[in-house]
């Protein structure tokens, strides 16, 4: 399963951390440290799978932003990888052409994005489409709920 | 007051300097605190919101979660949107192993069941990702009624939430059954918690051996939803898909009559899907796993190989990861399937890399066998070249472990270790070293062979050699010199000293080196007694080193060199090592093993404990108290009131520590009878060789063990009918503040000793008391003269209740025993 998931940008600023295995900040501090270390110095061309310790890293970089999943077990690399490209689709729809700044300036949204894709560490929702009604049919709640409470 | 959240970021990024923005964060930080301290009634979800953010940036953020706990808590028409940013910050502020989750288990439960859709889709969210066991026995029922709820989206939450719930209590699986194939049997078209069913099953069959049986009767409704998913694009379906073949592997594992009811559809996916994008290589790629897990053979399986191999010559690399990946895998099943691609996996350890190259080398060591293991020999060695180390580390090691494992003669190991001996020597660790020292020593028939050649490479391409080459060649040139003079190449006597000399005097030469040069040249001054001036003059060269070690080397040897009728004996050869001895005789064996393999690697550090040793018995040379023994016994009796009979011997400068030495010297010093000259301080290693006269009536007392406030003694007493046999006073006192308890006392002796350990008096020693407990034990050394006594003791017990294990080798018996 995915014990975590990453978003760093190249100068290896977090944008956005979910982890669903119990560890303490301070020991998710130094692996996010190790791990960013390692992957902004890989050339492009290289795979996109680093053993580490006993997990697996999969990493995809999007314009300046690594996404990264750290999974342990014997999980489908190839399948990991698709689901980081299925995140950053969404991502996109919803955000309408997504760069850094957005997720920099709506974080929560960026995490409420995430929370419908990946749960628990293991995918949630497979399809694009359904995601994208899902995330609307959630902003018109949020919305209905008198969403001012976080100015926007 | 607190600054609204877009423009504290923005503050945020504004910063120059990390003090700058440590500055920031702590203002807002106080702002915040004071902000949670008012109760007024006001939402805080946007100050949570911030939190969040301070929370990613590696900020302390634990003064909010109980704010998080009381936005959730709220229960009113407009607080859909605060529970949200409230379950968003317990996600991102907590992990499981705080106790606050106790509290969230109850605000979970009410709103598992709310009426609003949007608030039970956060709370089944939030759950799967905080799920503690406690949280998973809790909540359970309230998942599986969710489970077959009519809204799709809290279904698929509620099915994926299942999952997470039995990976934290894995006990649960069997209650999730019900729902769980029912979920299989929703006759709809849509197949929207598809993905979440597949996952539960796998799950689900992890922890429950029945549960396979459950599913493999759902195989035909696999079957159809997976064939309906090959008609459409695979970018939409690829996740189901790859579901459905990780659990069609988990059922078929093993069972012949489910693989072929599956082959057929394992072909299609195999043969239709198209792999030149990522979704539909994870396909393939799932597929092919699937093929091989499940043990099919004939076409399936050289179909699944062959799409490997296809992966393996992709220009992907993250393909050609997967495929070296699994291809691991099926060297058990077919090896020969595998070795067709020998060259590309040769290839790949040549990548740029390190993923793949790493893989490759794994998966091309899986290949070698004793057939194939010297064509592949020429190709690792090829790869020693390379710059990064910590490749070369593992290359290394591999190399040695193949070469020890599947040589298939003594000269080919002998060619192929100095090959690598030479050419990447430092990463050469000391296991595979140590191997290949006892294969030289135990091939009685090509040591010559071996000798010659590392002579030929010390002596005519010295700047070739490193440490660690010259460390064995040194010491084989010091055991069996013999072979360099005898048969073709043969070299002389003084041609060997000179090599000697110029290693030594090279500047490169560490420390460690001369050690061993030192020690091997003695033992040539020995089987050449023609040079044995000359030597003379080379080990004087060094009594005046700065180095601790060499320095006494050279006067020990130089004071050696006087007692011409011990030379011999002392300067014999070392029996061979027998390296699998350790291994495989367990702890009988064990000890002589390791006393033979500390001779051979750690020389210096068995040598290095002996001056000290020394120099206590020359201070306690004239006391009553044996000498080692005396810090033991001092404390032992202050403590135990009133002088130790047994302890309290008149004893010669003893000679405890002698063993070590007369071992690295080549044993046998046991038997010399240079008589015992105590207080002659000059002559250490006179001292060291004295055998205790057969005929003193008290042997010295050893403490072999004063830790943790115990304190181990033996006594001795011997039989004079039967010289070989000692009896061993064991004497355990407690000198510590520690209450002491279940003592156990355990004892390994090598195979040439006989024991027998009668019972300890006592099992428990209060402090402060004096008690003592007291065993006896009976040994016979069989080889009495001609290998030390030597034990090992596991000693067990409780101090003030918490449980002690020490290991102890004995090596310090008074000589002749």
């Amino acid at each position: 399963m995915i014990e975590f998931i990453l978003l760093v940008n190249r100068q290896g600023k977090v944008r956005l951390t979910r982890w669903y295995t119990t560890t303490s900040q301070k020991e998710r501090a130094k692996i996010t440290r190790q791990i960013v270390s390692q992957i902004t110095h890989r050339g492009s061309k290289l795979c996109n799978v680093l053993e580490w310790q006993d997990k697996k890293i999969i990493y995809r970089k999007y314009a300046s932003l690594y996404f990264i999943a750290g999974v342990s077990g014997y999980e489908n690399e190839l399948s990991i990888l698709e689901a980081l490209h299925h995140f950053v689709e969404s991502l996109d729809k919803y955000f309408g052409n997504v760069c850094e700044l957005d997720l920099i300036y709506n974080f929560h949204k960026a995490y409420f994005v995430l929370d419908e894709v990946f749960l628990g560490g293991v995918l949630l929702e497979t399809s694009a489409n359904v995601m994208e009604k899902k995330l609307e049919a959630q902003e018109r709640m949020m919305d209905a709920a008198k969403a001012g409470l976080i100015d926007s | 007051m607190t600054t609204r959240i877009r423009e504290f970021i923005k503050q945020v990024r504004d910063c120059k300097t990390a003090a700058e923005e440590r500055a920031v964060i702590a203002k807002e930080s106080a702002a915040l605190r004071t902000l949670f301290k008012q109760s007024d009634g006001k939402s805080k979800a946007a100050s949570i919101a911030k939190l969040v953010y301070l929370h990613m940036l590696g900020y302390p953020t634990h003064f909010g979660q109980m704010e998080c706990l009381k936005l959730i808590a709220q229960n009113n028409s407009n607080s859909y949107a605060e529970k949200r940013i409230g379950y968003l910050g317990l996600m991102s502020l907590l992990d499981e192993s705080q106790e606050i989750l106790m509290l969230l288990t109850n605000s979970l439960s009410v709103d598992l069941n709310s009426k609003n859709d949007f608030v039970v889709r956060t709370a089944l969210g939030a759950l799967a990702n905080l799920c503690s066991t406690e949280m998973a026995r809790d909540l359970s029922m309230d998942v599986r009624k969710l489970m077959l709820s009519r809204s799709h989206p809290i279904q698929e939450k509620a099915v994926v939430c299942a999952v997470r719930l039995i990976q934290k209590c894995p006990e649960l699986a069997v209650e999730f059954k019900d729902e769980a194939l029912a979920l299989l049997d929703l006759k709809n078209n849509c197949i929207v918690s598809l993905h979440g069913t597949m996952l539960l099953g796998v799950e689900i069959c992890k922890h429950e051996p029945e549960a396979v049986s459950w599913y493999a009767d759902k195989l035909d409704v696999m079957v159809r939803i997976l064939r309906k998913c090959i008609m459409q694009p695979v970018v939409r379906t690829c996740f189901i898909q790859q579901k459905i073949l990780h659990l069609m592997r988990v059922i078929g594992k093993g069972n012949t009559d489910l693989t072929d009811r599956m082959s057929d559809v394992l072909a299609e996916v195999a043969s239709k899907t198209d792999p030149s994008r990522t979704a539909g290589s994870s396909v393939l790629y799932e597929c092919v796993r699937t093929i091989i897990e499940t043990g099919s053979v004939g076409g399936l399986r050289v179909l699944a190989v062959n799409i490997l191999g296809k992966f393996l010559g992709s220009r992907d690399s993250n393909l050609r990861f997967a495929a070296l990946q699994t291809l691991k895998r099926v060297v058990n099943l077919d090896a020969n399937a595998v070795l067709r691609h020998k060259s590309v996996i040769m290839l790949c350890i040549k990548d740029t890399d390190i993923s793949i190259r790493t893989k490759a080398l794994e998966l091309a060591f899986e290949l070698v066998s004793e057939k194939n293991v010297e064509v592949f020999m020429s190709d690792f060695l090829g790869f020693l070249d390379d710059d990064d180390s910590h490749f070369k580390t593992e290359l290394v090691g591999k190399i040695c472990l193949v070469v020890e494992t599947f040589a298939p003669t003594p000269i080919w190991y002998i060619d192929i270790m100095t090959e690598v001996l030479l050419r990447a020597g430092k990463y050469v660790n000391e296991s595979a070293f140590r191997s290949f020292a006892a294969l030289i020593s135990t091939a009685a028939d090509d040591q010559g062979y071996a000798v010659k050649k590392l002579f030929s490479i010390i002596s005519y391409e010295p700047e070739k050699s490193n440490e660690v080459l010259l460390i064995l060649s040194l010491w084989c040139i010091g055991e069996f010199a013999l072979e360099l003079t005898e048969g073709e190449d043969a070299v002389t006597s003084s041609e060997i000293v000179s090599v000697f000399d110029r290693v030594m005097r090279s500047g490169g030469s560490t420390k460690v080196v001369i050690e061993y040069a030192l020690t091997a040249l003695v033992k040539l001054s020995d089987r050449y007694p023609e040079t044995a001036p000359r030597i003379k003059e080379l080990i004087l060269g060094y009594n005046a080193s700065s180095h601790l070690e060499i320095q006494q080397r050279s006067c020990e040897f130089r004071r050696l060199f006087n007692h011409q009728k011990i030379l011999p004996q002392v300067l014999e050869a070392m029996p061979p090592i027998l390296s699998g001895v350790a291994e495989g005789e367990g702890a009988e064996g064990a000890p002589a093993a390791a006393g033979e393999g500390a001779d051979l690697g750690s020389a210096p550090a068995a040598a290095m404990a002996d001056p000290m040793g020394d120099l206590l018995s020359m201070d306690a040379g004239g006391a009553p108290e044996a000498a080692a023994a005396s810090g033991g016994d001092l404390l032992g009796d202050l403590l135990g009131g009133g002088p130790e009979p047994a302890a309290a011997v008149p004893a010669p400068a003893a000679q405890p520590q002698a063993d070590p030495l007369m071992d690295l010297l080549g044993g046998g010093g046991g038997l010399l009878a240079t008589p015992a000259t105590p207080g002659q301080a000059g002559d250490m290693l006179a001292d060291m060789l004295a055998p205790a006269a057969p005929a003193a009536p008290a042997l010295p007392t050893i403490t072999p063990h004063n830790k943790d406030g115990l304190v181990v003694e033996f006594s001795f007493e011997k039989d004079a009918a039967q010289p070989a046999s000692t009896l061993i006073r064991a004497r355990y006192t407690n000198v510590g503040g520690g209450q002491i308890a279940n003592l156990v006392v355990q004892c390994a002796v090598p195979k040439y000793i006989q024991l027998k350990m009668e019972q300890a008096s006592g099992s428990a020693l209060a402090p402060g008391t004096g008690a003592e407990i007291r065993q006896m034990i009976a040994v016979t050394n069989t080889l009495q003269g001609q290998k030390p006594l030597m034990m090992r003791l596991k000693i067990e017990f409780a101090l003030d209740g918490a449980p002690r294990s020490e290991m102890v080798e004995v090596r310090d018996f008074p000589a002749g025993l």
